[in-house]
Protein backbone atom coordinates (compact mmCIF):
# COMPACT_ATOMS: atom_id res chain seq x y z
CA UNK A 1 0.00 0.00 0.00
CA UNK A 2 3.04 2.28 1.46
CA UNK A 3 4.64 1.81 -2.28
CA UNK A 4 1.75 2.24 -3.97
CA UNK A 5 1.37 5.38 -2.36
CA UNK A 6 4.81 6.50 -3.02
CA UNK A 7 4.66 5.51 -6.55
CA UNK A 8 1.31 7.90 -7.30
CA UNK A 9 3.02 10.42 -5.38
CA UNK A 10 6.13 10.06 -8.19
CA UNK A 11 4.10 10.06 -10.70
CA UNK A 12 2.15 12.79 -10.25
CA UNK A 13 5.11 15.21 -9.58
CA UNK A 14 6.70 14.16 -12.52
CA UNK A 15 4.58 16.14 -14.50
CA UNK A 16 5.45 19.20 -13.20
CA UNK A 17 8.92 20.20 -14.95
CA UNK A 18 10.71 22.90 -15.03
CA UNK A 19 13.54 24.07 -17.64
CA UNK A 20 16.17 26.77 -17.76
CA UNK A 21 17.50 28.48 -20.44
CA UNK A 22 21.59 28.22 -20.63
CA UNK A 23 24.08 31.15 -21.39
CA UNK A 24 26.38 29.75 -23.17
CA UNK A 25 29.93 31.13 -22.67
CA UNK A 26 33.70 30.70 -24.37
CA UNK A 27 36.63 31.52 -22.31
CA UNK A 28 40.00 32.84 -23.69
CA UNK A 29 42.83 33.81 -21.57
CA UNK A 30 44.91 36.56 -22.95
CA UNK A 31 48.43 37.21 -22.23
CA UNK A 32 50.71 40.10 -22.84
CA UNK A 33 54.78 40.16 -22.24
CA UNK A 34 56.40 43.00 -22.57
CA UNK A 35 60.38 42.34 -23.24
CA UNK A 36 62.71 44.67 -21.57
CA UNK A 37 64.37 46.69 -24.85
CA UNK A 38 67.32 49.07 -23.57
CA UNK A 39 69.95 49.72 -25.82
CA UNK A 40 72.57 52.48 -25.58
CA UNK A 41 75.00 52.87 -28.81
CA UNK A 42 77.84 55.02 -29.17
CA UNK A 43 77.82 56.47 -32.76
CA UNK A 44 80.91 58.22 -33.00
CA UNK A 45 83.58 59.38 -30.64
CA UNK A 46 84.55 56.23 -28.78
CA UNK A 47 87.69 57.53 -28.16
CA UNK A 48 88.23 60.78 -26.70
CA UNK A 49 92.13 61.94 -27.00
CA UNK A 50 93.19 65.28 -26.12
CA UNK A 51 96.95 66.30 -26.74
CA UNK A 52 98.07 69.55 -24.23
CA UNK A 53 101.37 71.08 -26.27
CA UNK A 54 100.99 74.48 -26.32
CA UNK A 55 101.23 76.48 -23.33
CA UNK A 56 97.87 78.55 -24.59
CA UNK A 57 96.27 74.98 -24.19
CA UNK A 58 98.16 74.53 -20.80
CA UNK A 59 96.26 77.92 -19.79
CA UNK A 60 92.93 77.63 -21.15
CA UNK A 61 92.06 73.81 -22.01
CA UNK A 62 91.37 72.38 -24.99
CA UNK A 63 87.60 73.04 -26.56
CA UNK A 64 85.92 75.27 -24.55
CA UNK A 65 82.53 75.55 -24.91
CA UNK A 66 82.66 72.22 -26.29
CA UNK A 67 82.10 72.90 -30.41
CA UNK A 68 84.69 70.71 -31.65
CA UNK A 69 83.41 67.56 -33.09
CA UNK A 70 86.54 66.19 -32.56
CA UNK A 71 86.05 65.93 -28.79
CA UNK A 72 82.92 64.45 -29.21
CA UNK A 73 80.71 61.47 -28.46
CA UNK A 74 77.49 60.92 -30.15
CA UNK A 75 75.45 58.00 -28.55
CA UNK A 76 71.88 57.27 -28.78
CA UNK A 77 69.48 54.91 -26.82
CA UNK A 78 66.62 52.94 -27.02
CA UNK A 79 64.42 51.68 -24.55
CA UNK A 80 60.98 50.32 -24.22
CA UNK A 81 60.60 52.33 -20.63
CA UNK A 82 61.52 55.42 -19.27
CA UNK A 83 65.29 55.62 -18.40
CA UNK A 84 68.48 57.61 -17.13
CA UNK A 85 72.18 57.82 -18.44
CA UNK A 86 74.67 58.30 -15.61
CA UNK A 87 78.42 58.99 -16.75
CA UNK A 88 81.41 57.62 -14.40
CA UNK A 89 84.98 57.01 -14.98
CA UNK A 90 86.38 53.72 -14.15
CA UNK A 91 89.42 54.91 -11.62
CA UNK A 92 89.53 57.96 -9.23
CA UNK A 93 92.14 59.92 -11.44
CA UNK A 94 93.73 59.47 -14.60
CA UNK A 95 96.29 57.29 -14.60
CA UNK A 96 99.74 58.00 -16.56
CA UNK A 97 100.80 55.14 -18.54
CA UNK A 98 104.57 56.11 -19.09
CA UNK A 99 104.54 56.27 -15.07
CA UNK A 100 101.81 54.56 -12.70
CA UNK A 101 102.51 56.78 -9.86
CA UNK A 102 101.40 59.75 -12.21
CA UNK A 103 97.93 60.95 -12.14
CA UNK A 104 95.87 63.59 -12.97
CA UNK A 105 92.57 64.87 -11.35
CA UNK A 106 89.70 63.84 -12.97
CA UNK A 107 87.78 67.24 -12.80
CA UNK A 108 90.01 68.70 -15.54
CA UNK A 109 87.65 66.79 -18.00
CA UNK A 110 84.03 68.19 -18.01
CA UNK A 111 81.40 67.40 -19.83
CA UNK A 112 77.76 68.45 -21.30
CA UNK A 113 75.33 67.38 -23.71
CA UNK A 114 73.23 68.26 -26.59
CA UNK A 115 70.51 66.57 -28.32
CA UNK A 116 69.58 65.71 -31.50
CA UNK A 117 66.76 63.39 -31.95
CA UNK A 118 63.45 64.63 -31.99
CA UNK A 119 62.95 64.30 -28.45
CA UNK A 120 63.79 67.51 -25.96
CA UNK A 121 64.95 69.10 -23.05
CA UNK A 122 62.78 69.31 -21.01
CA UNK A 123 59.92 67.34 -22.40
CA UNK A 124 61.26 64.15 -22.70
CA UNK A 125 64.43 64.41 -20.36
CA UNK A 126 66.41 66.92 -18.93
CA UNK A 127 70.41 67.17 -19.60
CA UNK A 128 73.10 69.02 -17.43
CA UNK A 129 72.28 72.53 -17.10
CA UNK A 130 76.26 73.40 -17.04
CA UNK A 131 79.04 71.56 -17.59
CA UNK A 132 79.72 68.56 -15.01
CA UNK A 133 83.25 67.25 -14.45
CA UNK A 134 84.37 63.90 -14.43
CA UNK A 135 84.07 61.72 -11.46
CA UNK A 136 84.39 58.04 -10.27
CA UNK A 137 80.84 58.29 -9.05
CA UNK A 138 78.14 57.71 -11.35
CA UNK A 139 76.03 61.17 -11.99
CA UNK A 140 73.45 61.74 -14.29
CA UNK A 141 74.07 63.04 -17.48
CA UNK A 142 70.03 62.38 -19.16
CA UNK A 143 67.36 62.44 -16.50
CA UNK A 144 64.30 60.58 -18.05
CA UNK A 145 60.92 62.31 -17.54
CA UNK A 146 58.28 59.87 -16.52
CA UNK A 147 56.10 58.56 -19.07
CA UNK A 148 57.86 60.78 -21.57
CA UNK A 149 61.54 59.13 -22.04
CA UNK A 150 61.14 56.20 -23.55
CA UNK A 151 61.16 55.67 -27.54
CA UNK A 152 64.15 55.18 -30.16
CA UNK A 153 67.46 56.40 -31.33
CA UNK A 154 65.43 58.84 -33.77
CA UNK A 155 64.30 60.59 -30.68
CA UNK A 156 67.08 59.68 -28.17
CA UNK A 157 69.86 60.85 -29.77
CA UNK A 158 72.35 62.97 -27.56
CA UNK A 159 76.08 64.06 -28.13
CA UNK A 160 78.64 64.51 -25.10
CA UNK A 161 80.92 67.89 -25.65
CA UNK A 162 83.92 66.87 -23.81
CA UNK A 163 86.29 69.34 -22.71
CA UNK A 164 90.11 69.80 -20.40
CA UNK A 165 91.48 72.36 -18.32
CA UNK A 166 89.05 74.85 -19.51
CA UNK A 167 87.69 75.33 -15.64
CA UNK A 168 83.90 75.42 -16.87
CA UNK A 169 80.87 74.60 -14.30
CA UNK A 170 82.02 71.93 -11.87
CA UNK A 171 85.48 71.42 -13.56
CA UNK A 172 88.78 72.13 -11.39
CA UNK A 173 89.27 76.03 -11.67
CA UNK A 174 92.59 75.93 -12.04
CA UNK A 175 94.67 75.92 -15.03
CA UNK A 176 96.50 72.75 -16.43
CA UNK A 177 99.93 75.02 -15.96
CA UNK A 178 98.92 76.22 -12.74
CA UNK A 179 98.41 72.20 -11.54
CA UNK A 180 101.96 71.66 -12.82
CA UNK A 181 100.98 68.36 -14.08
CA UNK A 182 103.97 65.69 -14.65
CA UNK A 183 104.49 65.46 -18.73
CA UNK A 184 102.44 61.85 -19.55
CA UNK A 185 99.75 60.16 -20.82
CA UNK A 186 96.98 59.70 -19.03
CA UNK A 187 93.90 57.88 -19.44
CA UNK A 188 90.67 56.53 -17.53
CA UNK A 189 87.89 54.56 -18.91
CA UNK A 190 84.44 56.14 -18.93
CA UNK A 191 81.34 54.18 -18.44
CA UNK A 192 78.10 55.22 -20.34
CA UNK A 193 75.17 53.42 -18.17
CA UNK A 194 71.60 53.51 -19.25
CA UNK A 195 69.77 53.02 -15.88
CA UNK A 196 65.70 51.68 -16.71
CA UNK A 197 63.62 54.08 -14.30
CA UNK B 1 -0.73 -3.99 13.04
CA UNK B 2 -1.73 -0.58 14.66
CA UNK B 3 2.11 1.03 14.25
CA UNK B 4 1.10 -0.16 10.65
CA UNK B 5 -2.12 1.58 10.45
CA UNK B 6 -0.80 4.54 11.90
CA UNK B 7 1.79 4.89 9.21
CA UNK B 8 -0.69 4.18 6.52
CA UNK B 9 -2.38 7.52 7.64
CA UNK B 10 0.61 9.00 7.59
CA UNK B 11 1.21 8.59 3.97
CA UNK B 12 -2.92 8.73 2.68
CA UNK B 13 -2.36 12.25 4.27
CA UNK B 14 1.15 12.94 2.71
CA UNK B 15 -0.25 11.84 -0.54
CA UNK B 16 -3.15 14.53 -0.03
CA UNK B 17 -0.94 17.05 0.46
CA UNK B 18 1.27 16.31 -2.65
CA UNK B 19 -2.35 16.08 -4.71
CA UNK B 20 -3.22 20.16 -3.17
CA UNK B 21 0.23 21.34 -4.07
CA UNK B 22 1.29 19.38 -6.99
CA UNK B 23 -2.66 19.79 -8.97
CA UNK B 24 -1.75 23.12 -9.97
CA UNK B 25 0.79 22.41 -12.68
CA UNK B 26 -0.30 18.98 -13.77
CA UNK B 27 0.23 18.74 -17.31
CA UNK B 28 2.40 21.37 -17.26
CA UNK B 29 5.98 21.86 -19.06
CA UNK B 30 7.70 25.09 -18.37
CA UNK B 31 10.66 25.40 -20.62
CA UNK B 32 12.47 28.01 -22.72
CA UNK B 33 12.81 26.02 -25.56
CA UNK B 34 16.29 27.85 -26.52
CA UNK B 35 19.31 25.71 -27.72
CA UNK B 36 22.49 28.09 -27.24
CA UNK B 37 26.01 27.26 -27.96
CA UNK B 38 29.17 28.86 -28.52
CA UNK B 39 32.70 26.96 -28.82
CA UNK B 40 36.45 27.75 -29.97
CA UNK B 41 37.33 26.09 -32.60
CA UNK B 42 40.52 27.80 -33.12
CA UNK B 43 42.58 30.26 -31.33
CA UNK B 44 41.63 29.50 -27.43
CA UNK B 45 44.32 31.68 -26.43
CA UNK B 46 45.73 34.97 -27.26
CA UNK B 47 49.56 35.74 -26.37
CA UNK B 48 51.06 39.45 -27.54
CA UNK B 49 54.57 39.75 -27.09
CA UNK B 50 56.39 42.73 -27.87
CA UNK B 51 60.16 42.24 -28.48
CA UNK B 52 60.96 45.18 -30.62
CA UNK B 53 60.37 48.96 -29.96
CA UNK B 54 58.29 49.17 -33.47
CA UNK B 55 56.25 46.16 -32.01
CA UNK B 56 56.22 49.29 -28.24
CA UNK B 57 55.21 51.99 -31.13
CA UNK B 58 53.04 50.70 -33.68
CA UNK B 59 51.57 47.76 -31.59
CA UNK B 60 50.71 44.21 -32.60
CA UNK B 61 47.75 42.56 -34.48
CA UNK B 62 46.72 38.66 -34.23
CA UNK B 63 44.44 38.43 -37.85
CA UNK B 64 41.49 35.96 -37.48
CA UNK B 65 43.36 34.33 -34.61
CA UNK B 66 40.39 32.48 -32.49
CA UNK B 67 37.07 31.05 -34.63
CA UNK B 68 33.98 30.77 -32.79
CA UNK B 69 31.57 28.27 -33.79
CA UNK B 70 27.45 29.37 -32.34
CA UNK B 71 24.66 27.66 -32.41
CA UNK B 72 21.22 29.14 -31.76
CA UNK B 73 17.64 28.23 -31.65
CA UNK B 74 14.36 29.24 -30.65
CA UNK B 75 10.86 27.52 -30.78
CA UNK B 76 7.81 27.32 -29.33
CA UNK B 77 6.46 24.19 -27.35
CA UNK B 78 4.75 22.88 -30.72
CA UNK B 79 7.97 23.45 -32.62
CA UNK B 80 6.54 27.10 -33.99
CA UNK B 81 9.21 30.38 -33.79
CA UNK B 82 10.02 31.53 -30.36
CA UNK B 83 9.57 34.32 -28.14
CA UNK B 84 12.54 35.97 -28.65
CA UNK B 85 13.45 38.67 -31.36
CA UNK B 86 17.06 37.89 -31.98
CA UNK B 87 20.43 36.47 -30.84
CA UNK B 88 23.65 38.19 -29.92
CA UNK B 89 27.25 37.92 -29.26
CA UNK B 90 28.84 39.46 -26.41
CA UNK B 91 32.59 39.71 -25.19
CA UNK B 92 34.16 41.23 -21.74
CA UNK B 93 37.31 40.78 -19.24
CA UNK B 94 37.63 38.85 -16.66
CA UNK B 95 38.36 41.65 -14.32
CA UNK B 96 39.00 45.84 -14.43
CA UNK B 97 42.86 45.70 -15.91
CA UNK B 98 45.11 43.76 -17.24
CA UNK B 99 46.96 41.86 -14.77
CA UNK B 100 50.47 41.99 -14.07
CA UNK B 101 52.07 39.09 -12.93
CA UNK B 102 54.79 40.84 -11.12
CA UNK B 103 54.80 44.07 -9.11
CA UNK B 104 54.32 46.04 -12.76
CA UNK B 105 51.24 48.43 -12.87
CA UNK B 106 48.30 47.04 -14.49
CA UNK B 107 47.72 47.57 -18.49
CA UNK B 108 44.16 49.35 -19.25
CA UNK B 109 41.77 47.40 -21.10
CA UNK B 110 41.56 49.57 -23.81
CA UNK B 111 44.81 48.35 -24.88
CA UNK B 112 42.78 45.72 -26.50
CA UNK B 113 40.36 45.90 -29.04
CA UNK B 114 38.89 43.33 -31.17
CA UNK B 115 37.47 43.25 -34.58
CA UNK B 116 35.13 40.07 -35.14
CA UNK B 117 33.73 39.12 -39.10
CA UNK B 118 31.40 36.42 -39.55
CA UNK B 119 29.74 33.83 -42.13
CA UNK B 120 26.35 34.32 -40.56
CA UNK B 121 24.17 36.06 -43.20
CA UNK B 122 22.33 38.86 -41.92
CA UNK B 123 24.22 40.01 -39.18
CA UNK B 124 25.02 43.53 -37.23
CA UNK B 125 29.40 43.44 -36.31
CA UNK B 126 30.89 45.62 -34.32
CA UNK B 127 34.33 46.25 -33.46
CA UNK B 128 34.84 47.32 -29.68
CA UNK B 129 37.38 48.44 -27.21
CA UNK B 130 37.68 45.82 -24.35
CA UNK B 131 35.63 46.73 -20.99
CA UNK B 132 35.00 45.20 -18.60
CA UNK B 133 31.12 44.99 -19.19
CA UNK B 134 29.57 42.66 -21.75
CA UNK B 135 29.59 44.87 -25.56
CA UNK B 136 27.80 43.52 -28.12
CA UNK B 137 30.29 42.13 -31.29
CA UNK B 138 27.30 40.13 -33.34
CA UNK B 139 23.82 40.31 -33.30
CA UNK B 140 21.50 38.45 -35.27
CA UNK B 141 17.67 38.94 -36.15
CA UNK B 142 14.92 36.72 -35.01
CA UNK B 143 15.31 33.10 -37.46
CA UNK B 144 11.80 32.11 -36.65
CA UNK B 145 12.05 28.52 -35.89
CA UNK B 146 15.24 28.00 -37.83
CA UNK B 147 18.64 27.22 -36.12
CA UNK B 148 21.68 29.46 -36.39
CA UNK B 149 24.69 28.16 -36.86
CA UNK B 150 28.03 29.83 -38.13
CA UNK B 151 31.29 31.31 -37.97
CA UNK B 152 32.82 34.22 -36.00
CA UNK B 153 36.49 34.83 -36.53
CA UNK B 154 37.80 37.43 -34.44
CA UNK B 155 41.77 39.68 -34.87
CA UNK B 156 42.54 40.77 -31.57
CA UNK B 157 45.00 44.00 -31.70
CA UNK B 158 46.82 45.13 -29.11
CA UNK B 159 48.30 48.30 -28.81
CA UNK B 160 47.49 49.82 -31.83
CA UNK B 161 45.65 53.27 -32.20
CA UNK B 162 43.74 54.50 -30.81
CA UNK B 163 44.97 52.99 -28.13
CA UNK B 164 47.39 54.28 -25.95
CA UNK B 165 50.72 52.85 -26.93
CA UNK B 166 52.41 50.36 -24.69
CA UNK B 167 55.77 52.33 -25.26
CA UNK B 168 57.05 53.08 -21.72
CA UNK B 169 55.48 50.10 -19.99
CA UNK B 170 57.43 48.20 -17.50
CA UNK B 171 58.54 44.68 -18.79
CA UNK B 172 56.28 41.81 -17.17
CA UNK B 173 53.96 39.10 -17.95
CA UNK B 174 50.01 40.41 -17.64
CA UNK B 175 46.72 38.48 -18.54
CA UNK B 176 42.72 39.00 -18.57
CA UNK B 177 40.50 36.49 -19.60
CA UNK B 178 37.97 36.97 -22.18
CA UNK B 179 34.61 35.92 -21.81
CA UNK B 180 32.54 35.77 -24.49
CA UNK B 181 28.04 34.78 -23.89
CA UNK B 182 25.42 33.99 -26.24
CA UNK B 183 22.28 35.34 -25.55
CA UNK B 184 19.00 35.85 -26.73
CA UNK B 185 17.66 39.03 -27.59
CA UNK B 186 13.85 39.38 -25.73
CA UNK B 187 10.80 41.73 -26.51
Amino acid sequence: MRKLFFAAAMLLLSQAGFGQAVNDQAIIPVSVTLNSILRLTVVSGGNIDFVVNTIGQYTSGINNGGGDARYQTNFTVSASQDFDVTVRAEDATFLGQDNAANTMPLNNVGLDLTESGSGNDPANWALPAAVLALTNAAQNIVTGVNGAAAGGADKNNFTIRWRLGTAEGAMNASSLLAQSLTPDRYITNVFLELVPK
Amino acid sequence: MACCRLYSKVFILYFLTLLVFTLPFKGKVLAQNITKRIWVTSGGSIAFSFKSLTEYSSGKVLSNWTRLNIHYRDTSDVGGDGTSIGWKVMVRASAATIQSDGAAPDLPLSSIQIKPTSTIPGVSITNITLTATDQNIIEGGDPGALPVTGEIVITYECGTPPAPPLLGRQPDYYFVDLIFTLVEVNP
